[in-house]
């Protein structure tokens, strides 16, 4: 597992020609490198070292990660990430768009996730706000902003798994979230758009009506009352996609796992070490502080 | 593994009615490898009977079952199957207790319970025959009975948990049972019965919004012919029990797998034949047709 955590504003800048855009992108660009997806030659990708702010809602640029696993050879997944702004100038925004290979020249091909936007509301702080991301080399976990709701931005991306966890090239799940813009959960079966089971603000988990008898509501900020709740796993499907458990991350409850803890947590026949990193969800119903999405630490 | 499918018909206008569908029952979990105790007290299908005209959910007798795998050394596993009627004697219906063991006299002790006595299930007297699904691999146990009616049918499984391969373990139970308020879901600590999750109905799963852009409705996916759904598969957990995904039991939505279809499905990480359990709109699992596995 590679991990990464840095701390960024969620501001783009007052006016066009704000190099604020730096400050909140380039440390996503330098994660996406420590947790091991790999740039590619695309031609016309951002320049860190230049781009400015555009004048309104726009984005002031783009680049192409792909994944460097073995299945990469013969089932690529390549991403693109736009960066800029689009319901205030002033507020990060980025475009995601998923695919199977790229141009050469930044166009994704293959599309499977279409253009999705993933947005800070219409509000911005000059408090930096401590973002994650990890990857085990067949994934992605991004919490940008974390700790406020309407700054949150979420992107997770993995590879379809084997009851062991290995990756497959059979299917592969794109979680895309934020408050402004919603969230949506996707799996699809490689290489297809259409082929595709989606989930939206619910996600694909169902919560338990209680534990030991004690009630678990959307609204409550704990159901445990000292006792503890089991790690919620997350089950994947598609059409044609064998069903498996995702790896990339779990839910708790909020009384088993504030702000940074790192719960244990046996997924796929393996104990691993999740880390609650937002304080508050992902989107959906873990967009709230009733549920605590953990991402894989280590 | 072993599975049965046969018809009968419950309907207990009768004594001899009643004990025409309760020994069938009986026959059948013995067919499937459930192993009766020597439990005193249990139920005779000979001579079983009522005076007057019972009410009230009665129960006219028990019968004590166990499982008979590896694990029932280490972590027994009982079952007290109440055999009566519901609101009235005509009615057919039981009530399952899960239990680590009984007292040789028909009682599981509160100290051995682990899924307290069920809520009464109750099928609508049967005028005819009605299927009767059962399976057991030795470290599960359901059965279906009555489906494709539209009035409540019944439901019933127990599970072990398993590890990511399918091999069961000690640590966990599932259940599941359905009556009149639809189906409920359990999954018990076997060490410590208290702690478990609960779900209401549909269960533990939540379906998606939509499947290659077909809205996903309440009783069925996608109502186009040209988009099949994937098997759904049922992840379950407790306090202090690693998840597991259901090995017993997979949902599809009724367009996908009509009554008797068999189809592969990879659970656990290896594909297993399951077979189509036919329910009416909105009355099966989860809302759609349970798969039972098979071979």
């Amino acid at each position: 597992m590679a991990i990464a955590t840095w701390n960024s504003n969620p501001y783009n800048g007052a006016a066009a020609g704000d190099i604020n855009i730096r400050q909140w992108g380039k440390p996503i660009s330098d994660a996406l490198a420590t947790v091991g997806w790999v740039k590619s030659a695309d031609t016309g990708q951002i320049d860190w070292s230049t781009v400015v702010a555009g004048a309104g809602n726009v984005y002031a640029g783009y680049e192409i990660w792909k994944l460097a696993d073995a299945l990469q050879a013969t089932a690529p997944v390549f991403l693109r990430l736009d960066y800029g702004s689009v319901n205030s100038a002033s507020v990060p925004a980025m475009k995601v768009t998923v695919g199977t290979g790229s141009s050469g020249a930044g166009a994704i091909s293959g599309i499977m996730q279409a253009e999705q936007i993933m947005c800070v509301q219409n509000t911005y702080t000059d408090t930096a706000k401590t973002s994650y991301a990890s990857s085990d080399g067949s994934s992605l976990t991004l919490a940008l902003f974390t700790g406020v709701s309407q700054y949150l931005l979420t992107l997770i991306i993995e590879r379809s798994r084997d009851s062991n966890g290995a990756p497959t090239n059979k299917g592969l799940m794109v979680c895309v979230g934020s408050t402004y813009y919603g969230t949506s959960w996707t799996v699809y079966k490689y290489g297809s758009s259409a082929v595709r089971a989606r989930w939206g603000a619910v996600g694909p988990f169902a919560f338990p009506a209680d534990f030991n008898n004690l009630g678990v509501g959307a609204s409550s900020s704990s159901a445990l009352d000292a006792t503890t709740a089991p790690a919620f796993p997350i089950v994947m499907y598609a059409p044609e996609v064998p069903a498996w458990v995702m790896q990339t991350a779990i839910v708790v409850m909020p009384g088993d796992a504030g702000s940074g803890a790192q719960p244990l947590a046996t997924i796929n026949g393996a104990q691993r070490t999740y880390k609650q990193v937002t304080g508050y969800g992902m989107g959906g119903p873990m967009n709230s502080s009733s549920y605590m999405p953990c991402i894989w630490w280590s | 593994m072993a599975v049965f499918l046969g018809n009968f018909t419950p309907n207990s206008t009768t004594p001899e009615q009643f004990r025409a569908w309760g020994s069938y029952m009986r026959d059948a979990m013995a067919a499937v490898g459930l192993v009766q105790t020597a439990d005193t007290g249990q139920i005779n299908w000979a001579t079983v009977t009522w005076t007057g005209n019972p009410t009230g959910q009665t129960m006219f007798g028990y019968e004590i079952w166990r499982f008979n795998d590896t694990l029932q050394g280490a972590a027994p596993l009982f079952l007290k199957v109440e055999y009566g009627c519901g609101p009235n004697y005509t009615l057919p219906g039981y009530a399952i207790t899960l239990g680590k063991g009984t007292d040789g006299a028909g009682t599981i002790s509160t100290a051995k319970i682990i899924a307290p006595r069920t809520q009464y299930s109750i099928m609508t007297a049967a005028s005819g025959a009605v299927p009767l699904y059962m399976f057991c691999d030795g470290s599960a146990f359901a059965f279906f009975a009555g489906p494709g009616l539209s009035a409540p049918t019944w439901t019933f499984f127990v599970e072990r948990s398993r590890d990511s391969t399918g091999v069961p373990t000690a640590s966990g139970v599932a259940v599941a049972n359905q009556n009149n308020a639809g189906c409920l879901w359990w999954c018990y600590n076997y060490s410590t019965p208290l702690a478990f999750a609960y779900w209401t109905t549909p269960g533990p799963v939540n379906l998606p919004s939509n499947i290659s852009g077909q809205p996903v409705q309440s009783s069925s996916v996608a109502a186009s012919a040209t988009v099949s759904a994937p098997a759904i598969l049922i992840p379950v957990y407790a306090p202090g029990v690693a998840p597991w995904v259901l090995q017993t039991l997979v949902v599809v939505p009724p367009g996908d797998a009509g009554a008797g279809t068999q189809m592969n499905v990879i659970v656990n990480g290896a594909s297993r034949v399951y077979r189509s359990i036919p329910c009416a709109d909105g009355y099966g699992l989860m809302r759609l047709n349970p798969m039972i596995w098979w071979s």
